[in-house]
């Protein structure tokens, strides 16, 4: 997973690339926008990680820049401006996420990863958690390297959930990915299909846990993290 | 004690009416004391008016004397000291009473418009004798009139008549007039200076200091006003320079404590270096509340602007929702509205992380912290922590206070921001207890049509 850190506090800089490093990265470093221009050019990261005060300029500029060239490469952007306003401008210059300084390098790191779970994301193909790992192209579920057998529609909810790691997954997010415009599920549908997935999945000895979050959807988690 | 500038008026204006009509009456009598002779006349005057307002028409179509009850009692009831006489042109008499007071000659009166026969000796008393030749109903008539003393005090009346035609006549309507218009001019001329108080009133570190209007003041209270205006801006720039300090000082501390961040995560987890990350994360929550708390005491609400609370809701809870349940706790939502309310949206949702922060930390593992939005434009935040006694409930939002010195978790800052975020937008943060255990915080917000 190769990452471009645009940080131009050194220490900061030094001890992030470190940290993100330890967690897998291969992270180039770039203290300015133009240094920044310069490593885009020739070795195009798999996700950018933008602090966005830089000596010579915004980084806001440099993400409007990337999109206006149809580039979706993932942007992360670490700033100390914390205001709503600021995190509005951010997404929408096509910022991915939007994380507020200080931020733990390990925070970065599992932004990055949800970044990249995304379909089409370096680690979209295979989606892990536990010992639970989702193939997407073959479209099968393994709990421990066994088989895990599940309807069309439990696998549906278990991708969703398993791209959004660590976020909360709006129920109607969930039902315009599994249902077609056609379907009219019920008001009670999603919470069948998710109960039915939660049994199969702990009777495979899947180590992972949905959690409901009323009145707003579902998160996945692995089991003991909490 | 302060009485109101018209009332103030209007007394003085009062007190110095009363002095002139007094000095106007001692004027009147000391004027008539000096002249005997011209009041004694006067009397007789007065009388001939009276007995000239009784001569009307007859039903004959010629002119009778028609006097009142009381124009006569006078003559009945005093024989020996009143009498008149009335003939027109032809020497018809149209009335009389008690002629026989003066001989027959003295009623026979001269050519002339008025004649007086000064003290007339009959029996020894002296008698005036005053006539009038008049026009009454278009007809010639002579009108006459004698006194001998005034046992019934004619004197007396004419004498309240001249008070009436000098005092209450001529200056009354003047008094009432100024004492309207010196409460109506006193009035528009405060008007201003209600709309400076107003001003003044809103003043402060929520609404920003601005300068209070002069516009329209007049020109005595002025120099005040603008000598508060100087102070207040003097105190604005006090208050800008404290805040901005604020800010600064907390954003100046970020990237400091990302680096210690950054450099104790390099370290090997465990012992004694977790504790060292829990307090680094501590300080690190102090400083963005530090932060937070100087941006919030700016906050200036524009009142126009419209914040679709449930959305606000929905994106705090799904946000907060992973950090609640890797603590082990629940979060929910329930929204029974669509109603937008009137506020900043950036400030609404601080206020409810703050708040859902504040109640994750006092709920006991396994339980649920609840998100409600209710109508009109309710915000409410339930937990089942252990609550708040009563006296503690003024005290939590005020900035560093924590229920314990143990309680090391919070900042002590969390509440006193989401109790400013709600005056910002004319509320109040509400704190109560929960039924069936536990505290409820909540913040009622204008709802957006009643803007």
């Amino acid at each position: 997973m190769k990452l471009l850190l645009i940080e131009d506090v050194p220490p900061l800089a030094q001890l992030t690339r470190e940290a993100l490093e330890t967690e897998g990265f291969t992270v180039d470093h770039a203290e300015s926008l133009e240094a920044a221009r310069a490593i885009l050019a020739v070795a195009p990261p798999d996700v950018i990680v933008l602090d966005l005060g830089l000596p010579d300029g915004d980084g806001l500029d440099l993400l409007h820049g990337l999109r206006n060239e149809s580039n979706a490469i993932p942007v992360l952007v670490v700033t100390a401006r914390a205001g709503l306003n600021d995190r509005i401008d951010g997404l929408d210059r096509g910022a991915d996420d939007y994380i507020v300084k200080p931020a733990a390098p390990a925070e970065i790191a599992a932004r990055c990863r949800a970044l990249l779970r995304r379909p089409g994301g370096l680690l979209g193909r295979r989606l892990q958690l536990g010992n639970l790992v989702f193939d997407t192209a073959s479209r099968s579920v393994t709990a421990n390297g066994r088989p895990v057998n599940l309807a069309r529609r439990e696998i549906d909810v278990l991708e969703v959930l398993l791209r959004k790691l660590g976020q909360s997954v709006p129920r109607r997010v969930i039902e315009d990915a599994i249902y077609t415009l056609d379907e009219a599920p019920g008001p009670n549908a999603l919470e069948a299909s998710v109960s039915r997935l939660r049994r199969q999945l702990a009777e495979a000895g899947a180590n992972v846990e949905i959690h409901t979050i009323r009145g707003i959807g579902y998160l996945i988690s692995e089991a003991g993290e909490t | 004690m302060s009485r109101s500038l018209v009332t103030t008026l209007i007394r003085r204006l009062l007190l110095v009416g009363g002095l002139l009509t007094l000095v106007n009456i001692v004027f009147v009598t000391a004027y008539y004391s000096s002249d005997p002779e011209g009041l004694r006349r006067e009397k007789v005057s007065h009388q001939i008016d009276r007995l000239a307002e009784a001569l009307k028409p007859g039903p004959d179509g010629r002119l009778a004397f028609m006097p009142s009850d009381r124009l006569l009692r006078t003559f009945t009831r005093y024989p020996d000291a009143y009498a008149f006489r009335i003939e027109d042109a032809t020497g018809r008499v149209l009335g009389e009473a008690n002629t026989a007071l003066v001989p027959a000659e003295r009623w026979s009166v001269p050519n002339g418009p008025d004649a007086w026969w000064s003290d007339v000796p009959v029996n020894g008393r002296s008698v005036l004798v005053g006539s009038r030749r008049a026009v009454a109903g278009g007809e010639p008539v002579r009108i006459a009139f004698a006194a001998a003393g005034d046992p019934s005090n004619l004197l007396l009346f004419v004498y309240f008549d001249e008070l009436f035609v000098h005092v209450i006549v001529s200056l009354l309507p003047f008094a009432i007039c100024l004492m309207i218009v010196n409460a109506v001019t006193v009035r528009q001329s405060l008007r201003s200076l209600v709309h400076a108080a107003e001003a003044a009133r809103k003043a402060g570190p929520s609404h920003g200091i601005a300068a209070l209007p002069t516009r329209g003041l007049p020109s005595e209270v002025l120099a005040l006003v603008e000598s508060i205006n100087v102070a207040l801006r003097r105190l604005g720039e006090a208050l800008e320079a404290e805040r901005a300090f604020t800010a600064e000082a907390a954003h100046a501390l970020r990237t400091p404590l990302a680096v210690l961040s950054a450099r104790i995560e390099k370290l090997p987890k465990g012992g004694e270096l977790d504790a060292v990350r829990t307090d680094i994360a501590a300080l690190r929550r102090l400083v963005n509340q530090l932060l937070s708390a100087a941006q919030a005491d700016t906050l200036v609400v524009d009142p126009t602007r419209q914040c679709d609370l449930p959305a606000v809701a929905e994106s705090v809870v799904s946000a907060m929702a992973p950090l609640a349940i890797r603590e082990g706790r629940g979060l929910a939502l329930e929204s029974d509205t669509t109603t937008s309310v009137s506020g900043d949206a950036d400030a609404i949702a601080h206020a409810l992380r703050n708040l859902i922060e504040n109640a994750l930390r006092f709920s006991p593992p396994g339980e649920e912290v609840l998100v409600r939005v209710s109508a009109p434009g309710q915000l409410t935040v339930l937990d089942r922590g252990p609550g708040i006694p009563d006296e503690q409930k003024p005290l939590v939002i005020k900035r560093f206070w924590r229920a314990s010195a143990s309680d090391l978790g919070g900042t002590g800052l969390g509440l006193a921001i989401v109790q400013r975020i709600a005056e910002a937008h004319g509320a109040t943060l509400a704190i109560r207890d929960r039924a069936g255990g536990g505290a409820e915080f909540s913040i009622a917000f204008t709802p957006a049509s009643l803007q």
